[in-house]
């Protein structure tokens, strides 16, 4: 029993029940596990949720589920006595026999998809090809137009395929517009809230829009990692504001890229284009501003115009027009000499100047020249002086020379030592930057490093969690097949000693029969003896009162013998009969009625106490 | 060329210089239908025209919204409308800039303006049973100088992917030489 008692709560823990781990046999089972895991045992065979899974708390919806179950078993085809009694009031032995019913007819689990877990991702990427490519051959042609945008569903619209390529766009993208959340740049605001277009309404957007958000979004995306490597690799924090840094940046790309453009210009211009020819193009050029003299000239017009009108003022009307136009004649004549005039000083002017800068030009020549004149002149009469005593002299220029020389060696010497310490200085600094800059690599390098070995480390993390998820399972598996291998070992040996009970029972019953067997035999001899005695004595009796007196006795003798035989064989049937009540008492006991008596009349005491409620409360309303 | 510009509401006129903008930054240009401007075809033809070259010619150089609006007016725009233009200009200034700076940058013939990348698994050939070969079907989209598109498609094994990568991250090596 207590094998099974083992199996049977095994089971109904893998069902889900909530059995207590100290529940060793069906006699602790309490009732709620009792039917919880009935009715997950008929759940799971009828393959759906109907069964409810605890006891309510009021009498009447306990009864009411407790006949459904029994129902439920009765409609599967459960053979002996069931009602709500037998999950309200369990006993034991029906416990037992119910639910070893229930989990025989439990259906076999399904072990086809245990092999696919164990193979490799590329075998399983061929099969799934494999299965594909059955299936698009296994489909009858539809011509291509009926298929929408060429897609297939199948499996319930979770997988699909490519049937044809009609409905595929090539992945163009094209530029988008979107708003550039400036608040402080009004014209910007006013355009964004006018005139600018959402993205679907953008009109070359209509066939590429997700074409051209993908492409937008990584092309953000790569920009800004792009700047954090560069920040990083500076020795900078990316999180920060670097506006400064990105100014830098700007201003030397600008001038690096100028630099560059204005060397491939120059090269090709080289040959042929003069500076003072590019500069002859501009000589036309006219100057907006006013010369100082022009200005000048305009102040004194302006004053004088004014003297006249202070002087005309006290005269008649006709006069002053008379006055006026005569006035404005002369002084018109008067500008325009003034004007030619001075036009021909200003002509006058530039000749003036250009000969002036002509001369000054010479006067710097001439300087020149008598600059160089005069130093060949002192140097030439220098070396007449000498001449008179050349030797002396010659000596001398000698001695001169020499210690020049002795003194530029002296110098060169400190000069050396000096450079010496200067190279030494420059050549540190130099070594210092380019440690500098090299360490900022290998900074960036080690930080690209650690975010490769974080992704290689949760690559491993995931593919452990997974290697332990299936660990887990083959566990849970390889669990069950132990005790499923024991269980059939004892099962088997049980089966053994059944054969050998049987085997025993069956000699016993040989026995037995040749027990009846030399019964009989006897009970014939003895019959067929005393048949052969009646018959002598009866012989002689008719001849001998004695023997008369002894046919009485032997008549007696099998009367009483017979009687005793009846006797000594209803003794073994009441002996028998005892030992069936026996049994029975015995059963009766183990059936706990006293406990389920006392059980059955609480309840009922709580189904009155519920009724006279519901009865207050009906007479309530 | 512009007088007919001066007769277009001043709504509808934005709408037309926004449309040119957007035809400039490499959108569609403007649809005759898709502006009620009350201009004929042929006038819409010509301010279109104009806007838009004034707008690629000028905008580049320095103070590029003041030479706008000087070659427009040249070419007969009201000093009104002037106003307008200039709003729309400066409201746009960041993409303009952006696209003429993309212009600039496309130096060559033709350049690359768009890709798309399959892989593919060669899973078998007419003479073996069994492949199993990965194949990435590269499309790079080429703009000509005429503003042509045409597509090149090219199909690259596993190791002339490796070398096509490697010489572009040569490229790209060239480029940030000349940047830093």
């Amino acid at each position: 029993m207590d094998e099974v008692d083992k199996i049977i709560l095994l089971t109904l823990r893998q069902l889900g029940t909530d059995v207590e781990e100290d529940v060793a046999s069906l006699a602790d089972l309490p009732t709620k596990a009792f039917v919880e895991g009935a009715a997950r045992c008929i759940n799971t065979i009828n393959g759906n949720d109907e069964m409810p899974l605890s006891l309510p708390g009021s009498m009447a919806a306990r009864f009411r589920v407790g006949t459904t179950l029994a129902t439920a078993c009765q409609d599967l085809g459960y053979g002996s006595n069931i009602g709500y009694n037998t999950f309200l009031y369990s006993n034991e032995d029906d416990c037992r026999q119910l639910l070893m019913w229930l989990i025989e007819r439990l259906p076999k689990e399904t072990t086809s998809t245990t092999g696919a877990e164990t193979l490799g991702q590329e075998a399983m990427l061929q099969r799934a090809i494999t299965a594909e490519i059955d299936k698009q051959l296994s489909c009858p042609w539809i011509p291509p137009a009926f298929h929408r945008d060429g897609l297939c569903w199948s499996n319930n619209r979770t997988a699909w395929h490519l049937i044809s390529r009609r409905g595929v766009r090539s992945f163009r993208s094209t530029t988008l517009f979107t708003s550039e959340m400036d608040a402080a740049n009004t014209a910007r605001a006013a355009y964004e809230t006018t005139n600018q277009q959402t993205i679907p309404q953008q009109r070359s957007v209509a066939t590429s829009s997700l074409a051209s958000i993908l492409a937008r979004n990584s092309r953000l995306l790569a920009s800004e990692r792009a700047r954090e490597e560069e920040l990083t690799a500076a020795g900078r924090d990316p999180a920060l504001p670097n506006e400064d840094f990105v100014r830098q940046k700007r201003t030397t790309t600008r001038r690096t890229i100028s630099a560059k453009v204005k060397a491939a210009l120059f090269n090709d211009a080289k040959q042929e284009v003069d500076m003072a020819k590019f500069l002859a193009k501009f000589s036309g050029i006219e100057l907006g501003k006013m010369s100082m003299f022009r200005a000048k000239h305009k102040l004194q017009f302006a004053k004088e115009d004014e003297a006249a009108v202070a002087a005309t003022k006290t005269v008649t009307d006709e006069e002053l027009k008379q006055q006026r136009e005569d006035e404005l004649s002369a002084l018109q004549g008067e500008v325009e000499d003034l004007e030619s005039s001075l036009q021909a000083m200003r002509d006058n002017l530039a000749s003036l100047q250009s000969t002036a800068e002509a001369l000054a030009e010479q006067t710097a020549r001439m300087q020149e020249e008598n600059e160089a004149l005069t130093k060949e002149q002192k140097v030439r009469k220098r070396v007449l002086d000498l001449l008179p005593n050349a030797e002396e002299n010659m000596q001398l220029l000698k001695d001169k020379i020499d210690e020049v020389a002795a003194k530029l060696a002296a110098l060169a010497e400190r000069w050396e030592e000096h450079r010496v310490a200067l190279i030494k200085e420059y050549r540190d600094l130099k070594v210092a930057a380019a440690n500098k800059n090299s360490e900022a690599r290998k900074q960036a390098e080690s930080i690209q490093e650690l975010r490769s070995q974080a992704k290689q480390i949760i690559a491993d993390a995931k593919q452990k969690e997974q290697l332990f998820q299936q660990l887990v399972q083959d566990y849970e598996r390889m669990n069950k097949d132990i005790l499923r291998s024991s269980y059939t070992s004892r099962i088997l040996e049980i089966v053994k000693s059944i054969d050998k009970q049987k085997r025993e029972i069956q000699k016993i019953l040989v026995e037995t029969r040749g027990l009846q067997k030399d019964l009989g035999l006897l009970e014939g001899k003895i019959e067929r003896t005393f048949t052969v005695a009646e018959e002598e004595i009866f012989k002689e009796s008719k001849a001998n009162p004695a023997a008369r007196l002894a046919y009485k006795h032997l008549a007696n003798l099998h009367a009483e013998c017979g009687r005793l035989i009846d006797v000594v064989k209803s003794t073994g049937t009441v002996a028998r009969e005892i030992r069936d009540l026996e049994d029975q008492i015995e059963v009766e006991q183990r059936k706990d009625t006293q406990k389920n008596l006392d059980r059955i009349s609480a309840d009922l005491k709580a189904l009155k106490t519920e009724n006279k409620q519901l009865a207050e409360q009906l007479r309530k309303k | 060329m512009m007088e007919a510009f001066a007769s277009v509401e001043d709504a509808a006129a934005q709408q037309l210089v926004h449309g040119v903008i957007d035809g400039v930054c490499g959108q569609d240009p403007p649809s005759f239908s898709g502006i009620a401007t009350g201009l004929s075809l042929q006038q819409w033809t010509s301010t279109v025209n104009t806007l838009t070259q004034a707008i690629e010619k000028q905008f580049g150089r320095e103070n590029g919204t003041e030479e706008v609006v000087k070659a427009l007016e040249q070419s007969g725009l009201p000093s009104a409308k002037g106003a307008v233009v200039r709003a729309c200009l400066d409201a746009r200034s960041n993409d303009l800039h952006k696209a003429l700076i993309r212009k600039a940058c496309a130096v060559g013939e033709a350049c690359v303006v768009d890709f798309d990348w399959d892989v593919r698994l060669a899973v078998s050939s007419s003479s073996m049973h069994t492949l199993k070969i990965p194949l990435v079907h590269l499309t790079l989209t080429l703009q000509q100088p005429s503003g042509r598109r045409e597509d090149v498609h090219v199909e690259l094994s596993e190791e002339e992917l490796d070398a096509f990568l490697s010489s572009l991250n040569v490229a790209n090596k060239r480029v940030q030489a000349l940047s830093a």
